[in-house]
């Protein structure tokens, strides 16, 4: 059973590698499992597995080629009859059609356009944006077949169920994501340190009066003080664009949401700055719950001016935030731990909270940034304001 | 009602609001936030659900009672066979 | 008190009746509007469109010209560079080449060429298109040549809207502007949009909305088009319908909008393709949103021969509802696999 051995896809953001060597020679047995080839790609150098027993008939590529995913690397000569691989990227379609002579194997430059995978435009688009390598798609391997927006979709519908490559994939964005910010904004940093104890104390005498299900928690007070401030002080809400700022007058505030088992999510309360705390609380908690299942809107996704991030009860002293672009401003907030604080001249031991505000310096500076943040202190000073 | 009924019934709460987890992994004795990161949110979910399944008020004092799954299934027995 | 007319149902007139009205409404409100051309006077326009105009307005402004296109064309610009707004019929735009160099080297370049001083407000209008059995020569879609002019405005009214209200659009600006007026849409009948009263000239306007392909057209082929697309969403194909209203300025905003909704794009254009107006929108949709294209675009065409008189050979070289329909679903399922 003749097969073409292709170069398999080891990632979805793996679009090409290069050949560096033969490991086998043609005629040589190779075994299932066994490293035929090595190849070189930008999480560096892998060897590529037989998936049959068999023998190489001929190369096709030579070392030193740059080949894209699914490129035929070589011809095999596979014992017994032939099996679906499993990594390679397109099964041969049985039996195999009658191949051209192969062109000689130190011309092998770049992939054979045999080897090129047809999609439309739009799903190429898709497909990058989903993460999907689209050479993976079994529908590729038709001949002249081309992969449409259509198939892209099918494709991302039918595989939800690999938490794996949800995750990579989440990894993936939130990488992208953080690079630019890291790249492109010039972040400065301040933090501000403030006694939680108002706050704490009247969020206590709130809740004792709610039935479980109405009461607030600390984290609804922080966002709502964020909205608020940022609403009051220009630059801080909206996003850089065009080599702008940007001003929203709605305050749209992303909450940084932990998915359990790894990555993160921000999506947004809507008007915020408007909202009663009661009202904010039920977003919120409806936002966690959606966010968790994986039923986000993609308004959500997008619509964010400012976002609040939090490691929680269990997290640390202080939160350095990156910006999450386009927006211009984040605020971190640390735990909230006991510890002690100066009153009037006198020590206390007092809930305090660290707020931490990443900004954006082509918009404003840390004088602006300071009086930003102390506003918040000042209205988490004063609960009855939010 | 028997403590066992009370755990399946805790369980079930559970994996409502955390559907990732995975109902024979879970180690009884331990918190939840330490075997699946359950942050405020999720404790405040929890205890509003097990409020409203076994009708009981449960104010904030006692949500230390509701961190692990054995600590909520005494809790609520407790709860009950007071009440009754 | 008398309020019997309060619930009047609307008017149905026809295509003819709103360009007349809208002739009527022009030469009353400005006084320096006048209409100039072959027959527009004593025998009421070749379309029957200026009937009656010549006994309201009188022979002053409504002018009978001799059959000399560059002569009464270039009469046309002189009297807008002296202050009036005419409005010149050209029978059919075949017969307007014989005013090309009128059109393309005075009325486009003098604004650009005098720096702005001299304004050309002229407003021509000229029947085209095939259909109804007149020949080679007075069959032909040459609007898609003049879009290629700069200094030119070219619109196309399509609807009994835009027939009624396009002209006045026209006469409120300071260029030159070419009114296609197809000639198989003059006996369509309709009624206009309540409360209408004005319309603009820069903007394409959907016709019918659909998610899955957009069919970009003007003119006759507008409504070939809804026609298909009545055909097409009868077998669940939702086809969006772009009248583009506008060949110059192409209104690309809309075009890129609706392309972006549906990922496919047919063309449909009663001029001949090579070096086509269709062309010039393939180009568009390509340069501006190739990444939201999940199929070639696709064009359909008048055949590439001079129109043909007899019936059954004119209908074979025009775009049909059945060819529009079949033509999208063609790019709908194209080079899809087996």
């Amino acid at each position: 059973m003749r097969v073409e051995f292709r170069l398999p896809s080891l990632g979805a953001d793996m679009e090409s590698a290069t050949l560096t060597e033969w490991l086998k020679q043609p005629g040589e047995p190779i075994h299932r499992g066994e490293a035929i080839a090595t190849v070189e790609t930008t999480k560096g150098l892998i060897d590529l597995e037989a998936y049959e027993d068999g023998t190489i008939s001929e190369f096709v590529a030579a070392p030193g080629a740059r080949l894209m995913v699914g490129a035929v690397m070589a011809h095999l000569e596979l014992e017994g009859a032939a099996r679906a691989p499993e990594l390679s990227a397109q099964p041969p379609s049985a039996p195999a059609p009658p191949l051209e002579a192969p062109p000689p194997a130190a011309a092998a430059v770049t992939a054979p356009e045999a080897a090129r995978v047809r999609l439309s435009p739009a799903a190429r688009r898709r497909a990058h944006e989903l993460g999907i390598a689209p050479e993976t798609l079994a529908h590729a391997a038709a001949p002249g077949a081309i992969v449409h927006l259509q198939d892209i979709e099918s494709l991302a519908a039918a595989r939800p169920a690999a938490p794996g490559e949800a995750r990579a994939a989440m990894r993936q964005a939130i990488g992208a994501a953080m690079a630019r910010a890291k790249r492109e904004i010039p972040h400065y940093y301040l933090g501000h340190t403030l006694d939680f104890g108002p706050a704490r104390a009247w969020l206590a005498q709130h809740n004792a009066q709610l039935a479980v299900g109405e009461r607030l928690i600390e984290a609804v007070l922080i966002l709502k003080a964020v909205a608020l401030a940022a609403a009051r002080l220009e630059g801080f809400n909206g996003y850089w664009r065009d080599g702008r700022f940007e001003r929203s007058a709605a305050v749209h505030v992303g909450a940084a949401i932990a998915v359990r088992g790894g990555g993160l999510v921000a999506p947004a309360l809507l008007d915020a700055h408007a909202k009663d705390l009661a009202a904010l609380m039920r977003e919120f908690s409806a936002l966690v719950t959606r966010a968790r299942a994986g039923h986000l809107r993609s308004g959500e996704f997008t619509s964010a001016t400012i976002t609040v991030t939090s490691l929680g009860a269990d997290g640390v002293d202080v939160l350095y935030p990156i910006i999450n672009p386009p927006q211009v401003a984040i605020i971190g907030a640390g735990a909230i731990r006991d510890a002690p604080w100066v009153i009037e001249g006198r020590m206390e031991v007092r809930p305090l909270i660290t707020l931490a505000l990443a900004a954006d310096h082509r918009v404003t500076d840390g004088r602006l940034g300071g009086r930003f943040l102390r506003s918040i202190a000042a209205l988490l000073a004063d609960p009855q304001s939010l | 009602m028997d403590i066992n009924a009370i755990r399946t019934r805790l369980l079930a709460l559970l994996r409502q609001i955390a559907p990732d987890i995975e109902p024979q992994s879970i180690e009884p004795q331990r918190a939840f936030r330490d075997q699946f990161d359950f942050d405020s949110m999720d404790a405040l979910h929890f205890a509003a659900a097990v409020s409203e399944a076994f009708g009981l008020e449960i104010p904030e004092r006692d949500y230390p009672s509701l961190t692990s799954l054995e600590g909520a299934a005494r809790f609520v027995q407790s709860r009950l066979s007071a009440g009754a | 008190m008398q309020n019997a007319t309060a619930a009047e149902a609307p008017v149905t007139l026809t295509y003819r009746d709103a360009v007349r009205e809208a002739l009527h409404a022009a030469l009353r409100d400005d006084p320096r509007v006048f209409l100039m051309g072959e027959d527009v006077g004593r025998y009421g326009g070749s379309y029957a469109v200026s009937k009656g105009l010549l006994e309201t307005f009188g022979a002053e402004r409504i002018r009978d010209t001799p059959l000399c296109e560059s002569t009464f064309v270039g009469a046309g610009i002189g009297a807008a560079l002296g202050g009036m707004r005419p409005i010149v019929e050209v029978m059919t735009v075949n017969f307007s080449l014989l005013a090309l160099d009128q059109i393309v080297n005075n009325a486009a370049t003098l604004s650009h060429m005098s720096g702005g001083q001299l304004n050309v407000p002229l407003v021509i209008r000229l029947a085209t298109g095939a259909g109804r059995q007149l020949g080679a020569q007075h069959s032909h879609s040459l609007e898609g040549w003049y879009a290629h002019i700069p200094g030119l405005r070219i619109a196309v009214p399509a609807t009994i809207d835009d027939a009624r209200f396009m002209l006045a659009a026209a006469l409120r600006l300071p260029d030159p502007v070419l009114l296609f007026e197809h000639l198989y849409l003059y006996n369509m009948q309709g009624t206009l949009t309540e409360g209408l009263e004005q319309v603009d000239l820069e903007r394409a306007a959907i016709r019918r909305t659909g998610r899955d392909v957009t069919l970009i057209s003007y003119g006759w082929s507008l409504h070939k088009c809804l026609a298909a697309a009545a055909t097409l969403a009868a077998e669940g194909i939702e086809a969006e319908v772009l009248d583009l209203r506008s060949l110059r300025p192409l209104d690309e905003a809309t075009i890129m909008a609706s392309v972006r909704h549906t990922h496919h794009a047919l063309i449909v254009d009663e001029g001949w393709r090579s070096g086509s107006l269709a062309a010039e929108i393939v180009t568009r949709i390509v340069e501006q949103a190739f990444y939201e294209l999940d199929a070639p675009v696709a064009r359909l065409c008048t055949a590439e021969v001079p129109i043909p008189y007899a019936q059954h050979l004119e209908e074979a070289a025009l775009p049909s509802p059945a060819r529009i329909a079949a033509a999208a679903r063609e790019l709908l399922t194209s080079a899809r696999g087996p």
